[in-house]
């Protein structure tokens, strides 16, 4: 029988948290780990349990879920590696906005993402992108005054610079 | 209380609340007919937006938005056979039959009105069940209120799959993150790791965009199409699908008696509603042999029943604090946001808000059918919007919905680890809402439970209320098992019998 880890990884996770959260709580007072204890005893049962059908289960089975489901007819190392590359930029843009601020970050992400991912011509990457920093700018800066963090990189660079 | 139904409808027109409902219902619209864009993750996108706004404003922006997807959601499936929301999935049966016979504008127009019909029946439904509900929940004290916390994940985590396991263990990871930051009863610090960002404990909106939006921006960037790859002619004959509503009246009222019947049920969700009017649909027709080729009663049934739930939904969710869909789930983190505890207050001191989400989803519908008519051929065209040219605006929106939290750093990087979180629970098959709901009500829960056991120590396990809870938590997490065993006893005796 082969073993299921990939599946039995997330019941993992959960129990080894729980195992974690009841640990970090035995010292506090009885108020404040009363709730937790009740909530994470009863995760780590339940992960172990589901650790062990999971573990059992036959390769190819699977637990029919009411929630969104990924598109089915994508071949599997296409769609793993549109994932990989997906999760590149997302994770890139946080890095992005993190080094540059969202005022830079975003016409910047925009921009490439259209042009080298979606690869639309320049007028209607240029037209978007001025679209995206508008509703930006519009929105979160004149209407909403949300104060932007500050760019990590000009901050290092004032400070190389002694500015 | 008729002070308050009547108030609840000026208020809906008061400024900023009116604009911010039109501005919900056209993002509501569009959200609709884009398949791949779900209601669910549009309202986690849209919940930062209410910091600040008053109650009505949020709900009127947010109900006004998230009452019309299911609405428009039918246009893609008939024209198309995508279905602009997984609600929506139901009328493909018969809706896009009826469009490649050359009858998409009828079919349009039966799926529009049926709606109509469905989420006013649906709204007089959580307006009608106010009087009746109100006693009963002033009734309840610490002690069931903390026992009906439990139940709504009972109910979320049996009827979300076919893993009970899976669902509880979701549910209790919600309540477990709810307990991360300082304790309300003793200022202990709990699973901060030393970082001031955890102290006020994690924030609801990067944890649900995360968990929410970011899969399905996976999804679509790995099904690298545009929406809809056929082309339509012009429409015609949506005025012939109006009267087939009028025509089959009976049909379009217990369908939508079926969706508010099903809304009613925590955790049970519009795809059930839509499948099961369908079915009523095809049940209590004459020929069933024109099913799936393009009846219009196929149609009306799921169009009906999809808007009808939405009201039916809001009762548990208004009354008790048990969200009656994963939309609702989100929903109930806009109360907490815009300082609204849902339970007894909604239905004593903040009747006029509970009156107005009903009038926002009358309103709401009105409008969009009204608009749906006027523009149905541009509207259509939408779907052949490219997912590349969506994605950076996803992107765009769920960053900077992250951030405009708490104007923290940390927000995004919450989001960003929910959103691999997400992306694991959906590939693995774990649901979501019970984590969700759990995170949601976890505060909620922790209070009662503390001053349950500081007022009447362990006696309030013998509370009647509190056991009649219990039993049926007990029966809502046993029944899928039930189910299943007779489902395979069935079909062991059908291969009995083919043998």
């Amino acid at each position: 029988m082969k073993t299921r880890f990939p599946t039995a990884f997330l019941s993992l996770l959960f129990a080894a948290v729980a195992l974690w959260a009841v640990f970090a709580a035995r010292d506090w007072p009885f108020s404040a780990r009363l709730f937790p204890w009740m909530t994470a005893i009863p995760l780590m049962v339940l992960s172990l349990v589901q650790l062990v059908i999971d573990l059992r289960m036959s390769t190819g089975e699977t637990t029919k879920v009411m929630d969104f489901q990924f598109s089915p007819g994508v071949e599997t190392a296409l769609a793993r590696r549109r994932t990989l590359n997906i999760l590149a930029w997302v994770f890139g843009f946080a890095l992005w906005i993190w080094l540059l601020g969202f005022e830079i970050a975003i016409p910047l992400m925009v921009f490439l993402y259209l042009k080298l991912q979606g690869q639309e011509g320049w007028t209607l990457s240029a037209v978007l992108t001025v679209v995206a920093y508008v509703f930006f700018w519009g929105i979160f800066d004149r209407l909403l005054h949300l104060p932007m963090p500050e760019a990590r990189l000009f901050m290092w660079t004032e400070r190389l610079l002694g500015w | 209380m008729l002070e308050a139904f009547w108030g609840g409808l000026v208020n809906i027109f008061t400024w900023p609340a009116f604009p911010l409902m039109i501005v919900g219902i056209i993002v509501g619209f569009w959200v609709g007919i884009l398949p791949g864009l779900g209601g669910a993750v549009t309202l986690a996108l849209m919940i930062p937006f209410i910091y600040g706004m008053e109650p009505i404003a949020a709900f009127a922006f947010l109900l006004g938005m998230h009452s019309v997807v299911q609405t428009t959601g039918d246009i893609t499936s008939i024209l198309f056979g995508v279905p602009g929301e997984g609600t929506a999935a139901a009328t493909i049966v018969d809706g896009h039959p009826m469009a490649k016979k050359g009858e998409a504008g009828r079919a349009l127009g039966a799926a529009l009105f049926s709606s109509l019909i469905g989420a006013l029946i649906g709204a007089f439904a959580l307006a009608a069940s106010i009087p009746v509900i109100q006693p009963l929940v002033l009734a309840l004290g610490s002690p069931e209120l903390f026992m009906l916390t439990l139940l709504g994940i009972s109910f979320i985590a049996s009827l979300s799959g076919g893993s009970v396991i899976r669902g509880l263990a979701s549910g209790f990871f919600g309540f477990l993150l709810a307990t991360v930051g300082m304790s309300d009863q003793t200022a202990t610090l709990r699973y901060t790791f030393g970082q001031v960002y955890l102290f006020d404990g994690l924030s609801l909106v990067p944890i649900t965009i995360g968990l929410f939006a970011i899969p399905e921006i996976i999804d679509l960037a790995v099904r690298g199409t545009s929406i809809a790859e056929t082309h339509f002619g012009k429409l015609v004959g949506v005025w012939e699908g109006v009267k087939d509503t009028v025509r089959h009246w009976g049909l379009t009222v217990r369908a939508s008696l079926i969706g508010t019947f099903i809304g009613l049920i925590p955790g049970m969700g519009g795809s059930v509603a839509q499948w099961v009017a369908y079915g009523h649909a095809v049940q209590s027709s004459k020929d069933k042999s024109r099913f799936g080729q393009g009846a219009v009663e196929g149609v009306l049934g799921p169009g009906a029943a999809n808007n009808s739930k939405e009201g039916g939904s809001l009762i548990p969710t208004v009354a008790f604090g048990v969200p009656g869909s994963l939309s609702t789930a989100i929903l109930l983190g806009a109360f907490l946001i815009v300082d609204l505890e849902p339970g007894p207050e909604m239905l004593s001191k903040h009747l006029d808000v509970t009156f107005s989400m009903v009038w926002i989803i009358v309103v709401a519908n009105i409008i969009t059918v009204a608009a749906s008519f006027v523009f149905l051929d541009h509207l259509a065209k939408i779907t052949l919007v490219r997912g590349s040219l969506i994605i950076p605006f996803l992107l765009l929106l769920i960053f900077l919905g992250s951030f405009a939290t708490n104007n923290d750093f940390g927000d995004i990087v919450v989001m960003l680890l929910f959103g691999l979180l997400g992306y694991l629970m959906v590939l693995f098959r774990w649901p979501r809402p019970p984590l969700i709901l759990g995170l949601v009500l976890g505060g909620l829960s922790e209070r009662y439970l503390f001053i349950s056991v500081q007022r009447y120590k362990a006696e309030w396990l013998t509370f009647p209320g509190v056991i009649v809870i219990l039993l049926l938590m007990l029966a809502a997490l046993t029944y899928p098992l039930v189910q299943a065993r007779y489902a395979r006893r069935r079909a062991a005796r059908g291969m009995v019998r083919e043998n």
